[in-house]
Parts: structure tokens; sequence; C-alpha cells
């Protein structure tokens, strides 16, 4: 024998098998011994040092001389006849799971415990775990009668884990295959053709994001920005009003050398209010809508005396959002109360999201309100983007407001 | 950073990154799943073929007697031939799962080429050849021998048949085709996810407002 326990000698008799185990109670062939017969060996002579109880361990090939129906069954009643009382753990199959636990003798523990035990674990009254050897198995149930019972789970589950007591791994039938040339070549191959090209595309558009950015784009995002900072913070109202008369001063001089136009008395009325607005106005909060209807009218009043040509067909609306915002060029929708309005607005407020909008407001109790929200003839008439006579409500306005 | 050094250091940049993980891969892939370790049986078996060629275990004793046994020694042996035999009972508590993988274990303990017979009686033995070689096709020689009867005329009728080189190598299966369907595998498959790649970038570009392909609004 090279490299392995010397084999159990063949004891082709029941009387040779019990002279044996006279010497030595444990018998298990390698073809018993779950590859590590000696490590088996070892460990069942451990539990039996500690069982103080007699315990024969039969694990090898029959002997001559067996009935044929259950063979380790007869063979462990033959063995007391011989050795007397004492646990028999025999198995004479090594393809099969023909095996016998039996308890000869009073004030030995009894096998119920076993299955009363392994039915407690395992759900199984023979504790059947494919995870243990047969080896394992005789061990586990032998520590089990050694304890009477009382084995923690830990030490039960220790047979189903421990390399000398547990089955062997499931072997796979068409596994493990050393790879191919070809799986070498498409998985590698893909590998590089898929990181290689994302990591390209992905830097490419990363170095130029910026430059290839829609410049109108950006230019309005940077427009809205500017606007939410003027809606943030605190109104300008001598800025406004040196900027109010400053326009209506220019619009003055034309009216002076336009004399007779057509747009006469739109830019007559405009201006006229406009006057009148920053006359009656001062500096503080309340007088920021009235600033606004100024510039407003200020310029509905220089865009009447320019001369015919692209704009001068276009009656000046202002941004219907905030008017300081300058010309409303284009349209969006907007919930003004109940309905939806189409109103003009700058581009920046046409492309904003609703959310992003940031419209002229005025105090209201401790809070701010958009402007259109509240009543008066900036509300209803939406510093002209609802009317086109602005300056006659304008003046319709401040005759109510004088009586 | 001119037009031409941005395409470069993307390129290289790719070219880095591919190269590291495809060398992951590779590096993963070449990692085969060891064998399970074979228990002392079948060490006992590889030390007691390697160098007569036949082993009998002791309980394999009724199969094939010392008589037998040497003389199937002396029929491989005079021949040289790379045949390894080994005869035991049929265990499934030796420490091994199936008969098969013994077999496999003990012909991989060999150095190959060779090819062992495990011979079990008449249903569960086999014949297992080392890895990458089997035994050569042709008229007249069957890859392994008949189980029933006598283990050494049966053996032997089966050894006498097997030419003078009975292994050859064989090139396992290569379910992607070597090399050529390899790169071509790698290319339909890859391809076709960059174009889908490139498509969700070109969207993820018109949302945030610029143009599907990657160039600017003056282009």
């Amino acid at each position: 024998m090279r490299g392995i326990p010397a084999d159990t000698p063949a004891a082709n008799s029941v009387d040779g098998l019990a002279a044996t185990l006279r010497k030595d109670p444990v018998l298990v062939s390698p073809l018993f011994g779950n590859g590590h017969t000696t490590q088996v060996r070892a460990g069942f002579h451990h539990l039996i040092d500690d069982a103080g109880f007699p315990v024969y361990v039969v694990m090898t090939t029959a002997p001559a001389g067996l009935q044929a129906g259950r063979p380790a069954d007869e063979l462990a009643t033959l063995l007391h006849t011989r050795l007397g009382d004492g646990v028999y753990l025999i198995s004479l199959d090594a393809t099969g799971y023909s095996s016998t636990e039996r308890t000869f003798g009073d004030g030995l523990p009894s096998t119920s415990v076993v299955y009363s035990t392994n039915t407690k674990m395992t759900g199984d009254s023979g504790g059947f775990n494919k995870s243990v050897s047969q080896a394992g198995s005789f061990a586990r149930d032998l520590d089990v009668m050694i304890a009477n019972g009382k084995i923690t789970r830990k030490d039960y589950d220790s047979y189903a884990t421990s390399q000398v007591w547990r089955s062997p791994p499931e072997w796979d039938p068409v596994g493990p295959e050393p790879p191919t040339t070809g799986d070498y070549v498409a998985k590698g191959g893909l590998t590089f053709v898929l990181v290689a090209g994302a990591v390209f595309l992905v830097l490419r558009n990363l170095m130029r994001w910026r430059e290839t950015a829609n410049p109108g784009r950006v230019a309005a995002a940077k427009k809205r920005r500017e606007q939410a900072a003027l809606a943030n913070a605190a109104p300008d109202l001598a800025g406004l009003r040196r900027q109010v008369e400053t326009e209506l001063t220019a619009v003055a001089a034309r009216l002076g050398s336009d004399a007779g136009a057509p747009s006469d008395e739109r830019a007559q009325g405009s201006y006229d209010n406009a006057r009148r607005l920053l006359e009656r106005t001062g500096d503080t909060e309340r007088d920021l809508l009235d600033l606004v209807g100024a510039l407003v009218l200020t310029r509905i009043a220089g865009r009447a005396l320019e001369p015919r040509g692209r704009k001068q067909s276009r009656l000046y609306r202002a941004c219907f959002f905030d008017p300081r915002h300058g010309e409303g060029t284009r349209r969006r929708s907007v919930p003004v109360a109940e309905a939806t309005l189409a109103v003009p607005c700058c581009p920046a407020c046409a492309e904003a999201r609703a959310a992003d909008l940031t419209p002229l407001t005025v105090r209201r109790g401790r809070r701010r309100v958009p402007y259109y929200e509240t009543a008066g003839v900036w509300a209803s008439t939406g510093f002209g983007a609802f009317v086109d006579d602005l300056w006659q409500e304008v003046g319709d306005d401040l005759r109510e407001r004088r009586r | 950073m001119n037009r031409l050094t941005q395409v470069l250091a993307a390129a290289a940049a790719a070219l880095a990154i591919g190269a590291g993980a495809t060398y992951a891969v590779v590096d993963r892939v070449s990692h085969v799943a060891e064998p399970n370790p074979p228990g002392d049986r079948v060490r006992a078996a590889i030390a007691g073929v390697r160098d007569d060629h036949v082993y009998v275990a002791d309980d394999g004793r009724s199969m094939l007697s010392t008589a037998g046994e040497h003389h199937l020694q002396q029929v491989i042996g005079k021949r040289r031939l790379p045949v390894y035999v080994v005869v035991w009972q049929p265990s499934r508590n030796a420490g091994y799962d199936h008969y098969i993988e013994a077999a496999e274990q003990i012909v991989a303990g060999l150095p190959a080429p060779a090819t062992v017979v495990l011979w079990q009686g008449p249903e569960d033995s086999t014949v297992q050849t080392s890895e990458d070689y089997r035994i050569v096709e042709e008229d007249g020689i069957h890859d392994e021998p008949s189980y029933l009867g006598d283990a050494d005329k049966r053996l032997t009728e089966w050894v006498d048949a097997l030419p003078d080189r009975p292994l050859e190598p064989w090139d396992r299966f290569d379910y992607y085709g070597g090399t050529g369907g390899g790169i071509a595998f790698a290319l339909v498959i890859g391809v076709p996810s960059l174009v889908g790649l490139w498509i969700v970038i070109g969207i993820v570009r018109r949302i945030t407002g610029r143009r599907f392909r990657n160039v600017g609004f003056g282009s």
C-alpha cells in the first residue's frame, strides 16, 4: 500500500471480525473512509474514548456466511453474541444506504434518542442529510447518544461542514472546462471593443461639452439668472426713476420734432401719463408698480414715434412677467386666476420652466405675490399685455385716484 | 488643446482603459475552478499505477487475481502503452461524488497523455483520458473494453487491439469557432452596442440643447 492507510485485514468470517474488533473497536475500510480514512478512524476513537460504554464501528465488506436479507442487522446480532453488550454501528454496503445502528444491553443509550434528535434537527428521523457521509452520519449519531440527545446545534451541524465527515463536493460532469482560444478572443475582444469605444465616445463628448452648447440657450440661461437676481433683490427705485426720466427726456425731444405724425395721440398720451406717474410717485416700495408703468408708457411712446419701418407697425408690449425684462417679443401661456392666457414675454421667460419664472412681485402682508395676482390697473392691463391703449386705461385710473 | 490633440488624448485613454479591462477579463476567463481534490483511495490508486500501470485494491482482488495483475502489467509494459488500469469495488463513501470523477482525478494525477481504465465490474466502469487527448478512432479499436467477464482477459483483448500510439491530441469544441470566430463575435456584438451608446449620447445631447452629433452650432 502506498499513501493510504492499510486496509483492515478482510475478516472473512464473523469470528475473524470479532477477533479484530476485540483488538480495535473501529474497523473502517478505505472503501468507507470518505477519502480521509485515517482521520475517520481517529475521529471514531476520539468519540469512543468519551463514551463510557462499549462501541463497535464496522464499515467494511461483508464477511462470508451472512444471509442475504439484512446482513448488517444479522452481523450486529452475531457480533453481540461474541462481544457482548454495546452500541454497534455497522455498514457493509459501500454503494447503497444499507446500514444499522443497534444498542444491546441495559443502561446503554437507546437509538430512540438519535431518532428524536435527528427529527428535531433535520425534520427527518434518519437525520438524512446529503451533505454528511455515511461515516459522518455514524459519528454524529454516536455523538448524539453520548450526549444523550443534549448536543448543541453547532456541534450537530459541524458534521456537515467538517472535511472529514461531510460528503464530497458535488461533481459537475461538464466542468470545469479550460477556456478555448475562442473564449479568450471573443470575451477579450468584446471587452476591448465595448470599453475602448465607450470611453472614446464619452470622452470626446465631455471634451467638447461646453464648446458644442447652444449659444442661444446659454444666453437665455444667463439672462434668467440675472432676472432671478433682480427679482430677489430689493428694487432699486431711485435707479428706476432715473432710467424713466432719462428715456422720457429722449421721448420729449422727439415729440417736439415729430408733431403731426399719425401716432401722435398714443405717443402724447403715453408720454403725458408717464410724466404724471413720475410726478405723483416717490421712491418707496409701494410706488414700484407705478414707476414700472411709467417706464412701459415711456417705451410705448418711444415706439410710436419711431419712423415707419419694421417696428413702426408693432405696438410696444413689455414682458408680462416683469416689464423690466424688456420687450415681450415672444409669447407663452400662463395661468392667471382661472384662465390660461397667452401673454407677451421676453425670450428668457419664454424658455424658462414655469418654476423658474421670476415675475415682478409686490408685498402683500408678510409675503410677496406676483403683481398680476393683485388688484389695480397694472394687474388688469398686464402693463399693456391685454390692451392696446394702455395710456387711456392709466389716464382713467389716475383720474379715479384723484377723486 | 486643439482638435487633433483632443482626439489623440481620447484615443490614448480609450486604448489604455480598454486594454486594462481586456486584461482583467482574460485573466478571469483563464481562471478555471479547481477540481475537487482526490481523497486517499484515489491517491493510493495514482501511486499504485504510476510505476507498473496496474493497481488492484484489496477490495478489488476478487475481480483481478495477482497473476492476472502481473499478466496485464507485462502486456502494457511490453509495448510501453500509456494505459493504466485500476481495479476496485464501487463505493459512494470513498471521498468522491461519482466514479467517473474518481477516474478523472486518477488520470489528472498521471503524466499526459494517459488513459485510465477504472474497472469496478460490469456496470460502473469507465475509461478516461488526459485532457485534450482521446483514443484514436480506427476500425477495430474500441474506446473502452467490454466490462463483462474475466477482467484479465477482457482488458488484455482491449489493450492488444490498441495501436502503439493509442492517444491523439484532440481539439475540444470551441463554441466561438477559434480566433476568427472570436473576432467576429466581438465585432457583431460590440459595434451595434457602441452604435446604441452613440444614440443614447446623442439623445442626451439633444435634451441638453446640443446637436445630436458632437459638433457645435458653428459647424
